[in-house]
């Protein structure tokens, strides 16, 4: 008993430090977010259409991942962004800052809450890469067929699945909700993000993305 | 002098850049020599037979057009492509449809054989755009090749960004405008509203309570009707220009004004009078319609157009004069002073409607005690003819008293915090600060009256009872924590 005990503890041990070793880059709070430069925003909190933006590629991940819900948590975990996200109401809270949520939020979101989320959603596109390549594909196919989204099996799912994340979450009076009332104008919806997924996967990705949203919102 | 090779492949994608190793840092050790000067690139795309192949110029025209596409993908917002520095403007890309994406690149040698002079056009699907991208991004990001290359990511800036990005949101926003049109339409034609303030709130442009009770309980209507430029101005506070020769400099400076801008083309029905603020600087600062023609027709005048609206924030402390303007049918104008004009014919201001002193003031003269003159007249606030008792409410005024009330309420303020929510009260006192009454302004301060040192301090006031002096009104405001708020109960007026 005691052999078999002891012999664990160090295979726990040795696998820490693997980690660390696989992991250099990953690392505490601020060199990962560091990676990200500050927007020349007035005010340091993110514009509107930036807590959008993030919540609807959070909520494509969601319906692409049953899990991302709780993937989101453990890769804070992973990354050592819990000092930023703690824990789950945390990150409800920072995701109702969309201001199209139901339960809006009336503050908005930090600089440094904003990257946090940004490179856990990219972290988590990428490990996502090959079906969001798969699914686009496929839709590009069904496109040059003339066929609608819905009739391949996994792409339909993943639009159903989208469509009511989205509607369960989104207030329908908002004026930005309502534009996607039909189910045409969703799906069109989730297969943007879709795309916008796949450019957060690459080398730049990261970077790319974060920029991107902040576009037309400085001087 | 040898040149290498790099090659970054990708599914649908494969860039292949020739160049030279850089000759002053050569390491022959290194395996993996710099590369240091771009000779060839090209730039094979699944799809196309002929591989795209260029010189520096059309590599750097391909990664900065790439680069800045793959941003709007992800933003949807364009960059004009006047705005970034591509010089060549060799290769350009755009969305043609939901998952095509165009790339045209028109060659650097135009004028070969003819045969090369057409633009080569690549549709890309967005897998294939995005490893275009990912394969600049591989070579950006390759410090052995090119290292002085860098991406330079930057947010698009707020000028170059139309709205055209939310297109989604274009029908609720067209709504929203047209409404906001509706009521402009509708509010353009009503006259901008004037701040006049009650007489009796001047304390200074009255007469001292005490010297009219005794002296003339009943004024005659005619003597407390004062003609309306003069009460405005005093309300106002803005003093009037008197120099003649500032106010004639001013009245041919607005005769000018009106007159280059106003003909019989604006075809008003009648005559529209107004009458016409005019700055120091000879800048229309409010005008006032007289008669019905002039307030419907307001927007035929030049005057909406010449309007200079104050600052706000700031006070309009400059002086002012007044003109009378009248706009004939045939397009001429008239410009004459205000005094002049109310001189000869006294306007009676419909604020101070004559029938109500006499009203009141039989009901004053028998009881001459000063809480019974005061009770005809329930709220100083709502209906303040009476001249017996005025409210202090110049700002320097208040300024000191604001202190003296704070005070005395902060020493006897010794009672333990037992409330939970803000107790609100509406305080008065005299012109020396003494606290006259108080009275509870939300149910939290009702109930919690005497945890508060106002029953010591005064007594609390029955319904809206006026005090028998002069009085200044304020908000204290008692928080759970322990503060304390004192402001003036109608703020500052200026």
């Amino acid at each position: 008993m005691i052999a078999r005990r002891s012999s664990s503890t160090a295979r726990v041990s040795v696998s820490v430090s693997v980690m660390q070793l696989n992991n250099p880059s990953a690392p505490s709070t601020p060199i990962i977010l560091d990676s990200l430069p500050d927007p020349p925003l007035l005010d340091g909190l993110c514009p509107r259409r930036t807590r959008s933006q993030i919540d609807l590629l959070l909520l494509a991940i969601e319906a692409l991942d049953l899990t991302g819900s709780e993937a989101i948590l453990i890769v804070a975990r992973d990354l050592e962004l819990k000092s930023v996200i703690p824990d789950r109401v945390t990150l409800w809270r920072l995701r109702s800052t969309n201001p199209m949520r139901r339960t809006n939020q009336r503050r908005s979101l930090s600089i440094l809450e904003a990257k946090a989320l940004v490179v856990i959603l990219c972290n988590l596109a990428r490990r996502l890469t090959v079906v969001v390549r798969q699914l686009l594909l496929t839709y590009h196919q069904l496109l040059e067929k003339e066929k609608s989204p819905t009739d391949d099996f996994y792409l339909a799912a993943y639009l159903e699945r989208f469509r009511a994340h989205f509607r369960s979450r989104m207030n329908p009076r908002r004026a930005a909700v309502l534009a996607y009332s039909t189910d045409e104008s969703l799906n069109q919806l989730a297969v943007d993000l879709l795309g916008q997924l796949l450019f957060c996967t690459g080398t730049s990705g990261m970077q790319r993305l974060w920029i991107s949203l902040f576009d037309g919102e400085v001087a | 002098m040898s040149t290498i090779q790099r090659q970054y492949s990708l599914p649908n994608c494969t860039l292949i850049l020739e160049g030279f190793r850089d000759m002053a840092n050569f390491n022959p050790a290194e395996l993996r020599p710099v590369m240091s000067l771009l000779l060839n690139a090209e730039c094979h795309l699944e799809g196309i037979q002929t591989p795209l192949v260029g010189g520096r110029e059309f590599f750097e025209s391909l990664v900065t057009s790439v680069s800045l596409y793959a941003q709007e993908c992800l933003s949807g917002v364009h960059l004009p492509s006047h705005v970034y520095s591509d010089k060549t403007g060799l290769v350009q890309v755009k969305r043609v449809g939901p998952d095509t994406h165009q790339l045209i690149y028109r060659t650097d040698q135009p004028a070969e054989a003819g045969a090369s002079s057409a633009p080569t056009v690549v549709n890309l699907t967005t897998v294939q755009m995005f490893d275009l991208v990912e394969a600049i991004d591989q070579f950006v990001a390759d410090t052995q090749t090119l290292p002085f290359w860098s991406l330079n990511l930057a947010p698009v800036p707020k000028k170059y960004a139309p709205r055209e990005a939310s297109a989604k949101q274009i029908v609720p926003a067209a709504i929203g405008v047209s409404s906001l049109a509706l009521a402009g339409a509708a509010l353009f034609a009503m006259p901008i509203p004037e701040f006049r303030q009650p007489q009796n709130f001047r304390p200074g442009s009255q007469p001292s309570p005490t010297a009219s009770a005794s002296a003339s309980p009943s004024p005659s209507p005619s003597s407390t009707a004062p003609d309306l430029a003069q009460l405005e101005a005093a309300l106002d506070k803005v003093p009037p220009i008197t120099d003649p020769e500032e106010i004639a400099k001013l009245q041919t400076g607005l005769e000018e004004q009106l007159k280059s801008r106003y003909s019989a083309a604006a075809q008003v029905p009648e005559a529209l009078v107004y009458r016409v603020s005019v700055g120091k600087d000879g800048n229309i600062v409010g005008y006032k319609d007289q008669n019905e023609a002039a307030l419907k027709n307001s927007a035929k005048t030049p005057l909406p157009s010449l309007l200079v609206k104050p600052v706000p924030g700031q006070p309009a402390a400059e002086a002012i004069a007044q003109y009378r303007v009248s706009f004939q049918p045939d397009g001429s104008l008239e410009v004459t002073p205000w005094e002049a004009e109310t001189a000869t014919s006294p306007t009676p201001s419909p604020s101070e409607s004559p029938s109500e002193s006499p009203s009141t003031s039989p009901s004053e003269s028998p009881s001459p005690s000063p809480e019974a003159s005061a009770s005809p007249s329930p709220s100083p606030l709502v209906s303040p003819q009476s001249g017996e008792v005025t409210e202090i409410t110049a700002a320097t005024d208040l300024e000191t008293l604001q202190p003296k009330l704070r005070e005395q309420v902060v020493k006897a303020w010794t009672d333990p915090l037992t409330f939970n929510d803000d107790l609100q009260f509406r305080v008065r006192v005299d012109k020396a600060g003494n606290i006259l009454d108080f009275q509870p302004y939300n149910r939290a301060a009702r109930d919690n009256v005497n945890v508060t040192p106002l029953p010591r301090l005064s007594k609390e006031a029955t319904a809206d009872q006026t005090p028998s002096q002069s009085f200044a009104t304020f908000k204290v405001v008692f928080r759970p924590n322990g503060r304390l708020e004192v402001s003036p109960w109608h703020g500052y007026v200026n």
